[in-house]
């Protein structure tokens, strides 16, 4: 295996105080928040789903999915819809933040296993928690 | 005879096919993973494409493709078993990408009986000792990987070869271009010489045979009376260096002379042994027969060639009633053969030929067959010309896909446009819309159908693959499977169909193999009834479903647990699994009961591998068995392609649709028609039948408040032998919508065992959730009328 850093972007929301982000090869779209037809007899952080020109995509929220109170839910509010190996996600987050470049060597990994954040990273000061898609999604 | 078994020719398109994708797979794999990591789904995957080519061209009577296949898988067993082994990975994808273009250029040159099929041995030579260094080397002794070109000496001949072959090592020099060309040009050159035998590389065309060439030399071998003549040709060929004859490292006789005659008459292969047989007199069919003794044969050795060569033709009855049938075969044992052909129905007599006999016989053969394997060849000529201008074409699958998708698009914008509240502004007067609307919609339902039922094929094409397989599996296992079909003309999608090919190949062959006993343990056992195979297929609630079941041994639960605890794939204690849990065992990857690997049955890639290639289209799959009595495996799979007819209801503010197909009637109750037991269950009387109301609301967990039974709709539903009457609040429309499944990531929550099949995009871009009836009715506790 080689050692080259490999440089991308990451895609950063806020939830409550914190700061997360999406590698954001693993983004296929960002949307408005759609109707979303609610799903019976799923966990209450799974919204339901909706219409994602002509897919039917689940919706997840993503305070919810974290065990958060809450936030609040404005005209910033929006869908992050992300691909988990073939399967689409919606994620529900409260406010996009901004891409940013990093580089692959500049996130400390968690040592925690299965957990939705795989890493850490400081951008302009601030530290971001970098989400794993698979793991959130439960598809593993 | 053609190069495939007889009575393949129908299937010769579809091996094809199918090989070839699994290669192209392959291909993908190879080049994706070639400067990177071989994950462990990339090991299984190709161990996968390998085993089913071994496989299916074994079903073809294509041995050295099953061969070739299998000394490949050998290399990947010993891979996936030891994960992490460092080995010599050029090597290892030189050998594995030789191996795809050597199947691939087979498969390219099957229909065309002038190019004789490739013997592979060499090569599987290769491969064998390849896969001996990565078990030495799994085992942790170093050893030096075998080199790549140069073969050593003692390679140049195989153990079977007698000894007039002579064989030639020729090098050329350094800057020479094209080694391959040039080693081309060689081997026409000695051709007034000597006969030229095989060749190392085999094949000068492909792009390795330079390479080869460059590294261990191009070596002829070939019969011949004079070596010293042919070397001199050779010593005179351009850019040719060194060329030295490859002496038997083991102290052999001297060369004895072959009988000239044999060279002469025969141009045979060496080492091929010769046997007349001939029918008693009264034999019907005898060709038939003589089919019937070449298949038997198949395990012994490999078949050279028959006369008359085409048994299907009328002439090839008459030419064995007169001159008796004449087999010629490479056998490994020829003494076994004779003693096969002997024991074979009607044979009067056989006997081996001895080389002056078979020249006598050569001699004849080149008199009398000649005309005929013309007129063997013409009709054939004629079959290839109908496919290109009958009247059936070949559209592509994904063609036909857009083709169903448009039309389902339109089926639903008609309904959009026609329904439309915009319409309402226009007051009453729409008579002519009305019948336009009508004529359209009466046009498009046909063109749905006729849509719907170009994919629509029978199962029985799945189904009549396995005839064959049982049948050989029946003549090499020694066991008497009967196998019987049951609904085979039932009609799923084209693409359910596919998909079952595999799947069923693995689960009928391990029924032979592993669920029915010999004929020996039948009869100790006390079993009088045929070992009998069932497939069957039918329909139900929506989806196909498919079955296979045995009158064998059945399965030995805690057996199964031991061996499962053996490979290390029980993932919770022993004394947790259920019986059905351990029959489940069987699916997971890396399980096998057979400890003997053999052509039918793996290493336990069938299992796993059935049921992931089920599994990715939505289906399900079941294995019931009992100890004694036989197995039966269930393949559930969802009809694909599903437009339906839905009744769309209100319940608590949610919209849900019920397929049309399970409501048999719909009523708003009366006072005195409910019911409510003292347990607190409510239940209806529907004309003297009383049924149990199922809240739609509640049963989906939906909230809100619990409306009166008189305020609402009742759907008196059956499917699947249950009954019961559903409890909305209100009918909101009737409509056909496209059926999608449910995410993959929502297949934690189980939705569909609760109810939820599927859901649906409308004409205004809302979803709507479709509801399986039958399931909800099963996981509401409503058992049907025999108490299931």
């Amino acid at each position: 295996m080689d050692h080259r850093t490999t440089s991308g972007q990451l895609l950063t929301f806020g939830c409550g105080d914190e700061v997360y982000a999406f590698d954001i090869i693993e983004v296929t779209d960002i949307i408005e928040v759609p109707e979303i037809t609610v799903l019976p007899m799923v966990a209450d952080y799974i919204l339901g789903i909706m219409n994602l020109r002509g897919k039917v995509v689940p919706v997840m929220d993503f305070a919810g999915r974290m065990g958060f109170p809450p936030p609040e839910y404005d005209e910033h509010s929006c869908i992050i819809v992300i691909d988990c190996e073939g399967s689409l996600l919606g994620v529900k987050v409260p406010r996009i933040i901004d891409a940013e470049a990093f580089e692959e060597d500049e996130i400390s990994p968690s040592p925690v296993e299965n957990s939705c954040i795989k890493g850490y990273i400081t951008l302009g000061g601030k530290r971001v928690s970098v989400l794993d898609g698979m793991i959130l999604s439960e598809k593993r | 005879m053609s190069k495939f078994d007889a009575g393949m020719e129908s299937m010769l398109d579809t091996f094809v096919f199918e090989s070839s994708e699994l290669l192209e797979n392959l291909d993908d794999i190879l080049m994706r993973t070639e400067d990177s990591e071989l994950t462990e789904d990339d090991i299984a995957e190709i161990f996968r494409v390998m085993h089913t080519i071994k496989g299916s061209s074994a079903m073809m009577g294509l041995k050295n493709m099953s061969e070739l296949a299998h000394a490949v898988e050998d290399i990947y067993f010993v891979i996936r078993e030891n994960p992490g082994l460092e080995c010599d990975r050029p090597q290892l994808y030189e050998l594995s990408f030789t191996t795809s273009d050597y199947l691939k250029n087979e498969l390219a040159n099957l229909e065309d009986d002038s190019v004789p099929l490739t013997d592979f041995s060499e090569f599987i030579e290769r491969l064998h000792s390849f896969a001996k260094y990565l078990n030495d080397l799994a085992k942790g002794e170093a050893a030096a990987p075998p080199s790549a070109g140069g073969e050593a000496k003692a390679e140049v001949f195989s153990a079977d070869d007698p000894e007039s072959i002579r064989a030639v090592r020729v090098k050329f020099s350094e800057t020479c271009m094209m080694p391959s060309i040039r080693a081309m040009v060689l081997m026409n050159s000695i051709g007034a010489e000597a006969e030229v035998v095989a060749t190392m590389p085999a094949d000068l065309e492909a792009d390795s045979a330079d390479d080869e060439i460059n590294a261990g030399g191009f070596v002829i071998k070939l019969i011949c009376d004079e070596i010293e003549g042919v070397i001199s040709v050779l010593k005179d060929g351009v850019d040719v260096e060194t060329v030295e004859e490859i002496r038997r490292t083991a102290p052999a006789a001297p060369p004895k002379e072959e009988p000239k005659v044999q060279l002469s008459a025969g141009s045979e292969e060496e080492g091929v042994s010769t046997y007349l047989v001939k029918f008693e007199e009264g034999c019907m069919m005898p060709a038939i027969r003589a089919m019937v003794l070449v298949n038997s044969l198949v395990k012994e050795g490999e078949m050279v060639r028959t006369v008359p060569s085409n048994l299907e033709t009328d002439e090839a009855e008459e030419e064995i009633n007169k001159n008796g049938f004449r087999i010629e075969i490479k056998a490994k044992d020829p003494d076994r053969v004779l003693g096969i052909l002997r024991d074979g129905l009607n044979v009067l007599s056989a006997d081996k030929l001895e080389p002056a006999k078979k020249a006598e016989a050569a001699a004849e053969e080149t008199k009398e067959e000649s005309p005929q394997k013309q007129k063997a060849a013409a009709p054939k000529k004629d079959g290839g010309g109908a496919h290109g201008g009958g009247s059936l074409i070949s559209v592509k699958l994904e063609k036909l896909d857009r083709l169903l998708d448009l039309v389902a698009e339109i089926v639903i914008t008609e309904s959009g446009v026609t329904s439309s509240p915009d319409l309402k502004q226009f007051g009453g007067n729409m008579d002519r819309f009305q019948k336009s609307a009508r004529e359209l919609k009466k046009l498009t339902d046909e063109l749905q159908d006729v849509v719907m039922s170009i994919r629509m094929v029978p199962v029985q094409t799945a189904f009549s693959k396995m005839s064959r397989v049982v049948r050989d599996m029946n003549k090499t296992l020694g066991k008497n499977v009967d196998l019987v079909f049951v609904g085979a003309d039932t009609e799923a999608d084209k693409s359910v169909v596919d998909i079952l090919g595999d799947p069923l190949m693995h689960i009928v062959r391990n029924a032979v193999d592993h669920g029915i006993e010999s004929p020996e343990e039948r009869a100790a056992a006390g079993k009088t009834e045929r070992a009998t195979v069932t497939l069957s297929a039918g329909y139900e609630s929506g989806e196909v479903v498919i079955s296979c079941e045995d009158n064998g041994a059945g399965m030995d639960p805690k057996k199964l647990l031991a061996k499962g605890k053996k490979n290390g794939i029980l993932t919770k204690p022993e004394s947790e699994y259920t019986d059905a849990e351990c029959y489940e065992l069987i699916m997971t990857a890396g399980f096998s009961t057979n400890e003997q690997v053999t052509e039918y049955s793996g290493r336990g890639v069938g299992m796993d591998v059935v049921r992931k290639n089920i599994e990715t289209v939505g289906g399900k799959m079941f294995i019931e068995s009992e100890l004694g009595k036989g197995s039966k495996f269930t393949i559930r799979i969802p009809l694909s392609l599903s437009i339906i007819d839905v009744l769309g209801v209100e319940a608590n503010g949610a919209e849900l649709s019920v397929p049309l197909s399970s409501v048999r009637e719909i009523f708003r109750p009366e006072e005195d028609m409910l019911i409510k037991d003292p347990g607190g269950t409510e239940l209806v009387m529907l004309r003297e039948k009383c049924l149990r109301v199922i809240r739609l609301a509640e049963a989906f967990e939906l909230g809100g408040e619990r409306r009166p039974l008189m305020d609402g709709i009742m759907l008196y539903c059956s499917e699947g032998g249950r009954e019961a009457v559903i409890f909305a609040d209100e009918l909101t429309s009737d409509q056909q919508v496209v059926v999608k499944p449910l995410s993959l990531l929502l297949n934690k929550y189980d939705l569909k065992s609760k109810g939820l099949s599927g859901c649906s995009i409308l004409a205004d871009g809302s979803i709507t959730l479709i509801t399986d009836i039958g399931e909800l009715l099963k996981y509401n506790g409503i058992k049907t009328a025999d108490g299931k």
